[in-house]
């Protein structure tokens, strides 16, 4: 039996030599050797863009969160803010004295006051304008309209004049981040008080410049207030407490939501300048956005996977920007139905835009596809990728949802930044256009 | 023997501790690779015993080597290493090629149910390239993989005629699922040496897909000892319709492989046997499922050797060797030319050696073997380790 056992090894170890020795020829390397087909990827690039137009004026009038003004030297833009003070009480609550043990409860009519100032707060965050490079003089005009519209910029802007100026305030240009006070004048606040009647208060930068300042508005929290100290006598010296009276409007009566707006805004006297004839234009004051409906064929939607999808935007200087000014382009999935006829309102239904904590990163929330910046007084070739775009309309019915994408900026309306780009009516090399690159769909699994 | 036995342990420790990579290798071609449907015994002796191992659900007649009722599981890992644009690229694929019952009908008769491995798609490819896309050159990634392959379901019947002539006939049930998906992504950066999270500028590209084959067969089997020493088994199988299905739809219809086995074991001395196969399998009637891949027809060939080995922890072993020389079922590319592969059948050597022991009063066996097996196409090489346990309650 042993020996028997020896020859089983002797043959088992001359059998793995055998094998082990073998010449064996050297194949080819993977991909060639990995059991299935390489992955063919296609790029093609099309048109893509059959309509783009700029749209929607806006955001609403006093919804922006902030109060900019802003004066330039050749005058393109003047843009002016307007505080509503549209009640005041008649009467007040004298302070206890400090030996009295108990609160005068009498409610004293208001018969003169004293140092009546209005308080307002620069926007200390880090969008807020660069600062101003000498100090800025804002002056305070009573710019009550009666009888008008309440958002006419044509009558408000009348009241601008040295007649109705109630005040004025000269401030340092690095304070001008800080709250800051503009005194204001006792006779027109008292009469306003006496009166029952509304006090409006219009600022404008009239120190000249490029200057632009940033003030908080009653929208992001920060409201503004009118402080006097009121007496129950004519006697100005026995003027009681300091009170103060925070921004409200009485008008327009029936829409609450538009009230609050218009507790304080941005006056619009000149805004951003309309893009060129062969230009579209996005952000800026009053708020624009570009509407871009594509018209890609089925075939590439629906038949193949987009792995990229880059759409080409030939940018055109704007002709207000600033070397600092710099735009985060948003570019949104557009979910409004064909049945929404109006490109404008179109433009208003797109995915949410998403931010980060600190609100400097944008995206959209469905896509994922994530804001750019771009310098705004440059020319240049922009690409943008929206293939996460292109996948949400894979198997949608363009006849019932169109494929559009809307840009916009999150400062549309809130600053003059604005970015330009060459339309479909521009030279052919500098419309819009989208390259594509996709893998075809194959039959997966079969080797 | 010991130091055999140490020989073997080492093995055991050094296969399990390969890096495991995933790549393409040359056994993986088409539908998969063919473990061979072996039990135990046979994949012991690299299927030279193919005929006459109960635990082989190949040759119904031999399933009356299960005197007492029993089940029998085998789990069979290989640890692949591919040469590959000069690197070394490891696979690790884990198989349970055979699960089998069997129950005796009276003295003369056994039937058994089986489930086998006839082609096992499980792999796993990781491809870093560089090619132009558009006017830019990005690094695209492909990850693909595959699990699950093709199953053969038997329900056989044996019977001893009488002391030279055992009979069987099986029905067989083709199936399967074979689960397949694929990930795409471009990147500028190396992702080989960059872990920076991708941004969206490209999405990444992913398919996947379920195919499921369904097909029957059928086999006859029968073993014959004209004299004591000497014993003969012949097996065929005959295919019946395969159809491959993706999302229920029908994709391709083929046929299932015939199949074609003869043995011969000779009894050297008691209880040493030496035995030799070849077995046959039309595997080019698969053809019509597959698009670039193609299946040729196989041949194997292989001789072993069984034969009682020392006494180890009061137990008797049993010491099982052998070689086989082989050919795939599917050609592996070894060249291309533009967008054309041009393919080479993959044939494959193989060594084995094995070791049995009993327990539990012989109501249980448990066998251990270790396979080296090298492959004509990329240099490859694999190492298998085996464990069935078969236990008679």
């Amino acid at each position: 039996m042993l020996v028997w056992r020896k020859y089983v090894v002797l043959l088992a170890a001359a059998l793995s030599a055998a094998a082990c020795t073998e010449k064996l020829g050297s194949g080819r390397a993977c991909p060639a050797l990995c059991p299935i087909q390489e992955v063919g990827i296609v790029d093609t690039t099309i048109q893509g863009v059959s309509l783009d137009t700029t749209v929607y004026p806006g955001p609403p009038i006093g919804s922006e969160g902030s109060v900019l003004l802003q004066t330039r030297t050749d005058g393109a833009l003047d843009l002016r803010g307007v505080f509503r003070f549209d009640s005041f009480p008649t009467t007040f609550l004298k302070k206890k004295p400090t030996a009295a043990t108990t609160a005068d409860t009498t409610h004293y009519e208001i018969k003169a006051l004293k140092g009546s100032t209005l308080f307002v707060s620069g926007d200390t965050t880090a969008n807020a304008p660069p600062l101003p490079t000498d100090s800025v003089t804002i002056v305070a005009y009573d710019v009550d309209t009666a009888g008008v519209a309440d958002t006419a910029v044509a009558p408000v802007l009348a009241r601008f004049t040295p007649t109705r100026e109630v005040g004025r305030r000269r401030i340092r240009a690095e304070a001008i981040r800080d709250t800051f006070a503009i005194p204001l004048k006792d006779s027109v606040v008292f009469d306003k008080v006496q009166g029952k009647k509304r006090l409006r208060i219009g600022l404008q930068i009239v120190s000249g410049g490029n200057t632009a300042v940033r003030l908080n508005a009653s929208g992001s929290g920060a409201f503004s207030v009118v402080r006097f100290f009121p007496s129950a006598t004519a006697d100005t010296a026995q003027a009681d407490s300091l009170q103060g009276f925070v921004v409200n409007s009485a008008t327009p009566p029936d829409d609450p939501t538009q009230k609050s707006y218009l507790r304080d805004y941005t006056l619009v006297v000149k805004g951003t300048p309309p893009p060129g004839a062969s230009e579209v234009a996005v952000g800026g004051i009053r708020g624009r956005r570009v509407y871009f409906n594509f018209d890609i064929p089925r075939r590439l939607l629906d038949s193949t996977q987009v792995v990229r999808a880059t759409l080409r935007l030939n940018q055109v200087a704007s002709p207000l920007a600033m070397p600092s000014d710099t735009g985060q382009l948003e570019v949104l999935l557009g979910t409004a139905l064909a049945s929404v006829s109006d490109v404008t309102k179109r433009a208003l239904f797109h995915e949410p835009a998403g931010f980060d904590s600190q609100r400097k990163v944008f995206f959209g929330a469905l896509t994922g596809v994530r804001a750019i910046k771009f310098r705004a007084d440059t020319n240049a070739t922009r690409t943008i990728e929206i293939a996460p775009i292109l996948r949400q309309w894979a198997g949608t019915d363009v006849t019932k949802r169109p494929h559009a994408i809307i840009l916009a900026l999150p400062t549309e309306g809130a600053s003059p930044v604005e970015l330009r780009f060459s339309s479909l009516e521009a030279a052919v090399a500098l419309r819009p256009s989208l390259q594509i690159t996709y893998v075809p769909r194959n039959a997966p699994g079969i080797p | 023997m010991r130091s055999t036995f140490a020989c073997l342990t080492l093995g055991l420790i050094a296969a399990a501790a390969l890096p495991l990579g995933a790549q393409g290798s040359a056994a993986s071609q088409g539908f998969g690779y063919p473990p061979g449907q072996l039990g135990a015994s046979a994949s012991a002796t690299v299927g030279a015993f193919t005929e006459f191992d109960e635990t082989t659900p190949l040759n119904p007649a031999a399933l009356l080597g299960w005197h007492n009722a029993g089940v029998h599981f085998q789990y069979e890992p290989e640890f692949r290493t591919t040469e590959s644009q000069g690197a070394t690229i490891r696979t690790a694929i884990n198989r349970v090629p055979v699960v089998l019952a069997a129950l005796p009908i009276g003295p003369r008769a056994t039937i058994a149910l089986s489930l086998s491995s006839l082609l096992d798609r499980t792999w796993a490819t990781d491809v870093v390239d560089r090619r132009l896309v558009g006017a830019e050159s990005l690094y695209v990634n492909e990850i693909s993989s595959s699990d699950g392959g093709m199953n053969d379901v038997r329900v056989a019947g044996a019977y001893h005629v009488s002391n030279w002539l055992d009979v069987g006939l099986g029905a067989h049930a083709i199936v399967g699922l074979n689960r397949f998906n694929q990930t795409v992504a471009l990147t500028r950066d190396d992702p080989r040496t960059t872990t920076a999270t991708r941004n969206t500028e490209f999405s990444p590209y992913g398919q996947s897909a379920d195919i499921r084959f369904s097909g029957s067969a059928f086999s006859a089997g029968a073993t014959i000892r004209p004299i004591r020493k000497i014993a003969i088994a012949v097996s065929a199988r005959r295919g019946q319709s395969l159809r491959l299905t993706r999302r229920d739809s029908a994709v391709a219809t083929a046929r299932v492989p015939d199949r074609l086995g003869v043995g011969i074991a000779y009894e050297l001395v008691p209880r040493t046997i030496v035995a030799a196969d070849a077995d046959w399998t039309g595997w080019s009637s698969l053809d019509a499922l597959s698009v670039l891949s193609k299946p040729q027809d196989a041949l194997g060939l292989s001789v072993g050797v069984e034969t009682p080995g020392p006494r180890f922890a009061g137990r008797a072993l049993t010491l099982r060797g052998g070689f086989r020389h082989r050919e795939l079922a599917y050609n592996a590319p070894v060249s291309r030319s533009g967008s054309q592969f041009n393919f080479e059948q993959v044939r494959e050597n193989a060594v084995s050696l094995g070791i049995s022991a009993p327990f539990a009063y012989d109501r249980a066996l448990v066998q251990i073997y270790g396979q080296r097996a090298v492959r004509s196409i990329a240099a490859e090489k694999s190492f298998t380790i085996g464990v069935g346990i078969s236990v008679r309650p």
